[in-house]
């Protein structure tokens, strides 16, 4: 050893080599646990609004008028608009449902020019030159045509030149040359629709008042106010918020831990010191020399560590989740690297501060507190944490009421608090219950063990919250995913009655007789059940001198079973408004364009009253005289056997091409690829937060372990077998396994539950994730502390009992 | 005629090292009776610590034998009998009391006849008992670290004796504790082997402590170098004059 203040403060570190490991191992979790929150806080947004880029396109701002207002969006409007500041760029729409092919299929068109920001929105790559067409590929498949081909649009023979892929929904479009579609516009219409790019620190709000003082009808719409950006912003929000805190209070609980067995070393050593006459600053200079050295290596292998980590799983992420690779960010070494100064700064106040208090007490008082195993103040301590949690429920409940985040936020962080301080004196409770209860029956060395473990109160909760947390931050980051994607799932099952839907994209023009079909359809034994809708018709209520208008719809449901070709079903809220029943007979009319009148068209009889039909919207049965146009719309299919139901399908569209085959669970896998691309990230970071408080609550139990292997040689000198030690140590980390697995459980319902109720949906629980997630730490536990024990046990006694940890 | 607690016959260790073998016992023989309180004297180094750890399985001799109450110990420095053998037929007590901290006085007492799997009235009743004996009643709920040297060395007395084992190995007991407090744990000591007929066999370098003792053993370089029998008078100064002449010898040597 140098015979320096820095020799001896190294040969002291050196000294204790596996505990050194396991603060650098303690610090360096927490350096990557902080830096992936961080990042990920830091680009979530943007990288959430990337997603929703790929989506909606590089628009961020749509101007045209409503489809029934009269006016048109002329040149020198569009040009006064995107002249406006903050406008960047610009591209004019025209769109139209044009006429292609030889079945005539009326087909959403778009007419405009090819620059970044039309490519971005309806996904093409090319140009478009005047003679060529863009098709999505199931309109492709319906038309039979392929790139290269010709094709009639409203007269036009264009080519075509590409395909796009399809868009979510099952919608058709193509897409021509703006001057092909310019004399399908109206008088002096120049774009049914501008798409407007903003400069980057353009703020759109003020653009929207400018454009609004050109034309106060426009409608304006903001990709950043889509419900759907604004909802799953709403909700990151809300989550990098609650993660954020889970995190950090985990990165505080590992270290303090992990520290803990550590400062008491080094406490210890300042006694020793102090005794001997070494001065404050002295002892202070060892103490900064011994910290620098920890904490540097921690946090710089952390930085480090965190870099490679988010790289390699983003990587890994394109690959398996097929996202884009710039709609995630990997951790870069700037934010790393300042994340780990900062992570450095906090840290040596971790160590240097009660090792300077130690400074300052006589060296019998640090060798007092050194010992202690229980909170000071016990009484007072608990009720801290009962006043907290119930400060943080009042906020709460006060914000929530309001409606007031300011408030809810910080009580439901309040609350966090207010359990994290109650938990140990759960854990307490726990342990000393089940000591009471169960005794001596669990045998004597789990007894023994036990009675061993009640009086460390603060070592126990450390234990226990940190794999709590664990615990919670799984629950609530597993589950809100899968609240998430269930939501998806259960807006889209509103959206498909059935598996199977059948889309008429011919619409009214289409000849489809209603009757066949069905019968065509119901004859596969494939096929359990078909529902039919028509058109909705224009038809009037005449009530009392009024002119109501309903729009009557030729079903083949059960609303209709048993329903006359002269009766109809009516809405709840038409019956109630008007004072109608089951058993009425009413007088229907008909608009006649030629006299422009409405002339009466029959008596009906009302047969039911559905409080699920839309107030206008009334039931028929096809055959009913009103049903004019007699045209299918959509069938709703539901399957014996989904798989043979969409081959029988394929043949029948053979005989009605004009058929759009729609499933749930194709809708359902698309819907889902970008639910992933949008929360890919998430899922990532969750991932990495997960593995790191795992390994760094199971490195905290392993040190605090082996921190006692004194304590367990003394037991086999009174007489305790070797396997009883192993057994002593598998029965401790398993227990604070259990605890920490219930109390997390607990800890993340909480939080989910009040996170949850701000946005109310039915909660869905990724039982199996968070059963996977307790399962991997009780087999790493059990093996690792398996592994340990044995090997505790099997060294010589006296070696052992010469181990002094804590 | 009082009965044979403890045989040893030709007990030999060596602690081998590339450059330096050490003979720590060096076919070493004696036997211990029932109710006899035997110390073993000699200077460091001298193998005394090396042969109460064989006793207590702590440690394994290269050869010799080890007979309790007439019985071969031939499996005793083999887990997991050695355990066993620490739990029912020997009580140590440390120099460094090496009691468990974390626990209170009496739960430290309590321990081995947890171990045993004694009911828990009968384990309360053992400990009060030991507890009163050693006139520790009043401190039963503190932790060692809240407890004087003395103090500290007589819950680790009950610890060993709690379980009524045949053989008390204690290895220089009263090494970290002063003049007065020495006594008090000889008193103790002896107290045990009146009242309870209990046989000890104590490691000590103060002549003082072996003075206590009914036989003494000089120790010297891994051999038993002779023997006294206390007679209970004068014994202090019989006991420095042969101690003199074994290390003089060794000087000499």
């Amino acid at each position: 050893m140098r015979k320096t203040l820095w020799g001896m403060a190294l040969s002291l570190l050196k000294a204790n080599r596996l505990l050194i490991s396991f603060s650098i191992i303690s610090i360096l979790v927490s350096t990557v646990l902080v830096t992936t929150m961080l990042t990920y806080s830091l680009n979530a947004e943007r990288a959430m609004e990337q997603s929703f880029r790929e989506r909606f396109g590089e628009a961020d701002i749509m101007v045209s008028y409503a489809p029934d207002h009269p006016g048109v969006l002329t040149r020198e409007k569009a040009d006064r608009i995107v002249s406006l500041p903050g406008v960047e760029a610009s591209a004019p729409v025209l769109n139209r449902f044009l006429h292609i092919g030889e079945m005539d299929a009326p087909v959403w068109t778009i007419g405009t020019t090819a620059n970044d920001l039309t490519r971005s929105t309806y996904k093409f790559t090319s140009d478009i030159a005047p003679s060529a067409v863009m098709l999505n590929e199931e309109l492709a498949r319906f038309l039979k045509v392929e790139i290269g081909d010709e094709l009639d649009v409203e007269g036009m023979t264009l080519r075509v030149s590409e395909m796009i892929a399809d868009l979510q929904g099952n919608i058709s479009i193509a897409i021509i040359h703006y001057d092909r579609m310019a004399p399908f516009a109206e008088e002096g219409e120049y774009a049914s629709g501008l798409l407007l790019k903003l400069a980057k620190d353009a703020e759109a709000l003020p653009v929207v008042r400018m454009i609004r003082e050109i034309d106060g009808d426009l409608r304006i719409d903001l990709v950043e106010q889509n419900e759907l950006v604004q909802s799953n912003l709403r909700a990151l929000n809300s989550y990098i918020i609650v993660l954020s805190f889970l995190v950090l209070v985990v990165t505080a609980l590992l270290v303090l831990s992990n520290l803990e067995i550590l400062l008491y070393k080094l406490r210890h050593q300042i006694a020793i010191l102090r005794s001997i006459g070494a001065a404050t600053g002295q002892i202070g200079r060892i103490m900064l020399i011994q910290s620098f050295v920890i904490n540097l290596a921690g946090t710089v292998l952390g930085a480090g560590a965190s870099v490679l980590a988010m790289n390699g799983l983003h990587g890994a992420a394109e690959r398996v989740f097929h996202m884009p690779a710039a709609a995630g960010h990997g951790a870069d070494w700037p934010v790393a690297l300042v994340t780990a100064a900062a992570c450095f700064l906090l840290y040596q106040l971790f160590m240097l501060i009660p090792a300077w208090r130690s400074t300052r007490i006589l060296p019998l008082k640090i060798a007092e507190e050194n010992e202690r195993l229980d909170f000071r103040h016990k009484k007072r301590h608990r009720l801290r944490g009962l006043g907290t949690a119930l400060t943080g429920i009042v906020m709460y409940m006060f914000g929530y009421v309001n409606g007031n985040y300011a408030v809810l936020f910080p009580g439901l962080i309040i609350l966090l608090i207010g359990s994290l301080l109650l938990m140990p004196h759960a854990v307490e409770r726990a342990i000393q219950g089940t000591v009471k209860g169960i005794g001596l029956r669990l045998g004597r060395l789990v007894y023994l063990t036990l009675r061993h473990m009640l009086p460390q109160v603060k070592r126990n909760a450390f234990a226990v919250i940190s794999i709590a947390l664990t615990v919670a931050i799984a629950v609530f980051g597993t589950t809100l995913l899968s609240t998430l994607d269930a939501n998806n799932h259960r807006f889209l099952k509103e959206r498909f009655e059935k598996p199977i839907m059948l889309h008429n994209r011919l619409g009214g023009q289409s000849a489809i007789d209603a009757h066949s079909l069905r019968e065509t359809l119901l004859g596969f034994a494939s096929i359990r059940d078909v529902e039919m809708e028509g058109a909705s018709l224009l038809n009037y209520l005449l009530l009392n001198g009024e002119e109501i208008r309903i729009a009557p719809k030729a079903v083949y449901s059960p609303l209709v079973e048993g329903l006359k070709d002269d009766e109809l079903v009516i809405s709840g809220e038409m019956a109630a408004r008007y004072h109608l029943q089951a058993g009425d007979e009413i007088m229907i009319g008909y608009p006649d364009e030629a006299l422009q009148d409405v002339l009466p068209a029959g008596v009906y009889r009302i047969a039911g009253v559905s409080g699920d039909l839309p107030f206008d919207e009334v039931l028929m049965t096809w055959s009913n005289p009103l049903n004019v146009h007699p045209a299918v719309i959509s069938v709703s299919i539901d399957p014996n056997d989904e798989k043979q139901a969409l081959a029988d399908l394929a043949s029948v569209r053979e005989t009605y091409p004009e058929l759009q085959i729609r499933t749930l669970s194709e809708e359902w896998e698309r819907a889902r690829e970008g639910f992933v691309q949008r929360w890919g990230i998430f899922i990532i970071v969750l991932s990495v937060i997960i593995g790191c408080t795992m390994a760094g609550a199971l490195s905290g139990l392993l040190n605090q372990i082996l921190s006692k292997r004194k304590e367990f040689a003394i037991l086999r000198t009174v007489g305790v077998t070797p396997s009883g030690v192993a057994w002593n140590i598998l029965v401790q980390a398993c227990l604070y396994l259990g605890l920490g697995i219930v109390f997390g459980g607990l800890l993340g319902l909480l939080v989910l539950v009040l996170v949850v109720a701000l946005d109310p949906t039915p909660i869905t629980f990724a039982w199996p994730t968070v059963g996977l997630v307790a399962a991997g730490m009780l087999l790493l536990t059990v093996a690792t502390f398996a592994i340990a024990g044995r090997r505790i046990s099997s060294g010589p006694i006296l070696r052992e009992m010469a181990m002094d940890g804590k | 005629m009082s009965q044979t607690v403890l045989e040893v016959e030709g007990l030999s260790k060596t602690y081998a090292h590339p450059a330096h073998p050490v003979r720590a016992l060096k076919n070493v023989s004696f036997s211990l009776k029932k109710a006899e309180f035997v110390a073993i004297m000699g200077t460091s180094g001298s193998g005394k610590s090396t042969l109460l750890h064989i006793l207590g399985a702590l440690d394994k001799p290269d050869a010799g034998t080890i007979k309790l109450h007439g019985r071969p110990c031939d499996d005793i420095f083999r887990e997991p009998e050695a355990s066993r053998y620490r739990l029912k037929h020997v009580g140590f007590v440390f120099q460094a009391f090496h009691l468990l901290k974390d626990l209170s006085a009496e739960d430290n007492i309590a321990v081995p006849l947890i171990l045993q799997g004694e009911r828990e009235s009968a384990i309360k009743a053992r400990v009060d008992e030991v507890l009163r004996m050693l006139g520790l009643a009043a401190l039963r709920r503190h932790r060692p670290v809240e407890l004087s040297g003395g103090q500290q060395q007589r819950i680790a007395i009950g610890r060993a004796i709690v379980g009524n084992p045949p053989l008390l190995l204690a290895d220089e007991p009263t090494g970290n504790l002063d003049h007065n407090t020495s006594q008090e744990i000889l008193d103790v000591f002896l107290n045990m082997r009146d009242k309870r007929e209990q046989t000890i066999l104590l490691v000590t370098h103060d002549p003082a402590v072996a003075a206590s003792a009914d036989r003494v053993l000089f120790f010297h370089d891994g051999e038993i170098r002779d023997e006294y029998q206390c007679r209970g008078k004068r014994d202090l100064d019989h006991i420095l004059k042969m101690f003199k002449t074994i290390t003089e010898s060794r000087r000499g040597a």
